[in-house]
């Protein structure tokens, strides 16, 4: 027997309130913790991508679409680019490197890009097994894809005609899988990667055109600046002179995160009040109970509890709810990433560890404790205050 | 060593206080284990063994209250010894939950003295005097309640707790035995029957072995038979664990049991 087991005792005798609290303890909880979760993910996520590329250029249109669909491969592209085009502006003295993307094929649902090996090496990409593409139609995938649909080297595979899972398909071109990439976290995993040629021999020109070696078009081009002047000056004068359209990555996402950051400061402001009525509902029902307690806290005065103990015993029964509530919701939220991790994994590269406990949810413990504690100081301070005499002898009538 | 010398009232308890003077006068003020001359007597319990126990276990001398805006109780002076019994009779509202609050710490002294086992307890802190109290007294009230959260059995081993810092939970479903309520040691408090309560109340009293219980009123609630058969496990109970039993009450069933009586 101890000043413990009676707080956990006591909490047991109205079930009902002590759940209400606790729930609301879960809830605040979890959604803190999925929103601690999920926002670090989303960032490490997209940060990541953009590593190297300071510029997108591509057709005309939303430049948040580009990035999405170039940087992300998550929307569809916003259109074709001509090449002489984009690689006349390749050739600006403010341009370090470059990396040409063809894409808008797919392989159930997985994207194909037909690139050369610089796009691989923007994100340090290393060979899991077999080798760099060579050729047209020969493939080095990346290790989700190759995992999902059990692809190996030597496997062959057709593409289809867009994005869909059930697009048509070009099935007189089979393509051959050369390699498959070391996971990376990066949009790569995700991605079929083949030479440009392959992509072009799938779409020919319209019958008649003669010069189509000369109107070669591509979908985007990621720019690398040699310095930060090239921001200034390069996006301005690809949307004006140009017919192609140029996006700064780092711009757009800051723009998305503005738009996330909207709601998952508003998510979070939920959660806060929620907690907090977590908070008022122990004091309310602590202050209600007051009266009812007050006998048994002069008994167990009585018994040669000293003030100090029986303080301790009213917050150690609200921390003990406090931690329920908190443990409750820890298990639910991560429950719920872990759920969520396969598909924000496959359908968006977002790596989340369901597993990891980040610090912020560790102090999030002691912050409801201590807010379940401080919301029990002064139902207890009025407990420890009576007049024991009095409750006892008033209470013999 | 004024105080001690002055407090113990002569003839042979002297030689026992002169001896115990010189051991403490020996420690210097820094090698004295308890800060403060005088204030917690309890804690020189320990070396004063033979001096304390020939104490009587409750002693008040002028012993007054006033409770605000009311007229001022006098308490007629009480002396009991250790395993004795001493029954407060006195009609309602004489005083008598008042005197036993005193002497049970549970309200402070205003004027006056009350010594259990030689100590004063208005010299005590509130946190002394609640540990005091626990260690020393058990309680029995009129309305026996508990704690409803808990068990027959876990009211007893909480006060063992709350009195000793410790719980033995043998201990306590032995004190049940001895009270034949041990079938009901498992039982929600609020499904015993009014006799049985009253058992309990008695086993908790005497869960941390106090040397004394106080009882107020422990009878007359119950009719004839329970009334009698309270008061006589009581005596019995008090008796085993060598407490004294200090009862107050109206109850005129319970004058014709007890010699000692002292009337308000």
């Amino acid at each position: 027997m101890n000043t413990l087991k009676i707080s956990f005792y006591n909490l047991l005798r109205k079930p009902l309130s002590a759940l209400l609290t606790a729930v609301m303890l879960l809830l605040g909880t979890a959604l803190v913790s999925v929103l601690l979760q999920v926002g670090t993910a989303l960032d490490e996520g997209f940060r990541k991508n953009i590593r190297g590329i300071d510029m997108v250029v591509g057709a005309k249109g939303s430049p948040l679409g580009l990035i999405l669909s170039a940087v992300y491969q998550i929307d569809s592209p916003t259109g074709n680019i001509s090449r002489k085009e984009a690689r006349a502006l390749a050739q600006n003295r403010l341009v370090e490197q470059t990396v040409e993307l063809s894409f808008g094929d797919s392989y159930k649902g997985r994207r194909i890009v037909g690139t050369t090996h610089d796009y691989p090496e923007l994100y340090d990409m290393e060979l899991r097994e077999g080798s760099l593409w060579s050729g047209p139609f020969e493939a080095t995938i990346g290790a989700q894809v190759a995992d999902e649909f059990g692809l190996k080297p030597g496997d062959t595979f057709f593409s289809a005609h867009g994005t869909d899972a059930d697009a048509e398909l070009h099935d007189d071109h089979p393509f051959t899988v050369r390699g498959i990439f070391k996971p990376s976290g990066t949009v790569i995993d995700r991605l079929l990667l083949t030479d440009q040629q392959s992509i072009w021999d799938l779409h020919p020109p319209a019958p008649g055109d003669t010069l189509a070696e000369e109107n070669r078009e591509i979908t985007a081009m990621l720019v690398k600046f040699k310095n930060k002047m090239g921001i200034l000056t390069l996006p301005r004068y690809v949307n004006k002179e140009t017919s192609m359209q140029a996006a700064l990555p780092s711009i757009e996402i800051n723009r998305l995160f503005e738009l996330f950051g909207l709601g998952i400061a508003a998510m979070r402001a939920v959660a806060l009040v929620i907690m907090v009525l977590g908070g008022i509902s122990i004091f309310v029902s602590m202050l209600n109970a007051l009266k009812e307690r007050a006998y048994e806290m002069a008994l167990i005065r009585s018994m040669g509890a000293r003030r100090i103990q029986v303080f301790n015993m009213i917050l150690a029964e609200a921390a003990i709810l406090g931690l329920v509530g908190y443990t409750a919701g820890m298990v639910l939220s991560h429950a719920g990433l872990w759920t969520l991790s396969a598909t924000a994994g496959a359908e968006f590269g977002i790596a989340i560890d369901p597993w990891h406990v980040m610090t912020e949810e560790i102090y999030l413990a002691g912050a409801i404790v201590f807010l379940c504690a401080l919301a029990a100081v002064i139902p207890a301070l009025k407990t420890i205050k009576m007049d024991v005499s009095k409750v006892l002898s008033d209470h013999a009538q | 060593m004024l105080l001690l010398s002055a407090d113990f009232g002569g003839g042979c308890f002297e030689r026992e206080t002169h001896r115990a003077a010189c051991l403490l006068q020996k420690l210097t003020p820094e090698k004295c284990p308890f800060k403060g001359f005088g204030l917690p007597l309890t804690a020189y319990h320990a070396y004063l063994p033979s001096a304390l126990e020939n104490q009587p276990i409750l002693q008040t001398k002028n012993l007054r209250y006033s409770y605000p805006n009311q007229a001022e109780i006098r308490f007629p002076d009480l002396v009991c010894d250790r395993g004795a019994h001493l029954l407060i009779a006195g009609n309602s509202g004489s005083g008598k939950t008042t005197l036993l609050h005193l002497i049970s710490g549970l309200l402070r002294v205003q004027s006056g003295e009350v010594r259990i086992a030689g100590t004063d307890l208005g010299k005590m802190s509130q946190g002394a005097l609640d540990k005091f109290r626990g260690s020393h007294i058990g309680l029995v009230f009129q309305q026996p309640r508990f704690i409803t959260a808990l068990t027959a059995v876990d009211n007893v081993t909480a006060a063992q707790y709350f009195g000793t810092g410790k719980s033995n939970k043998a201990e306590a479903v032995a004190l049940l035995e001895a009270l034949g309520i041990a079938e009901k040691a498992c039982k929600p408090t609020g499904q015993l029957s009014g006799g049985e309560r009253q058992r309990l109340a008695i086993a908790r009293a005497l869960a941390a072995k106090p040397a004394v219980v106080m009882a107020d009123e422990p009878t007359s609630a119950l009719d004839d038979e329970n009334a009698d058969l309270v008061s006589k496990l009581l005596a019995r109970q008090s008796a085993e664990y060598g407490a004294a039993l200090v009862i107050v009450t109206h109850d005129n069933r319970l004058k014709a049991k007890f010699k000692n009586t002292v009337t308000l």
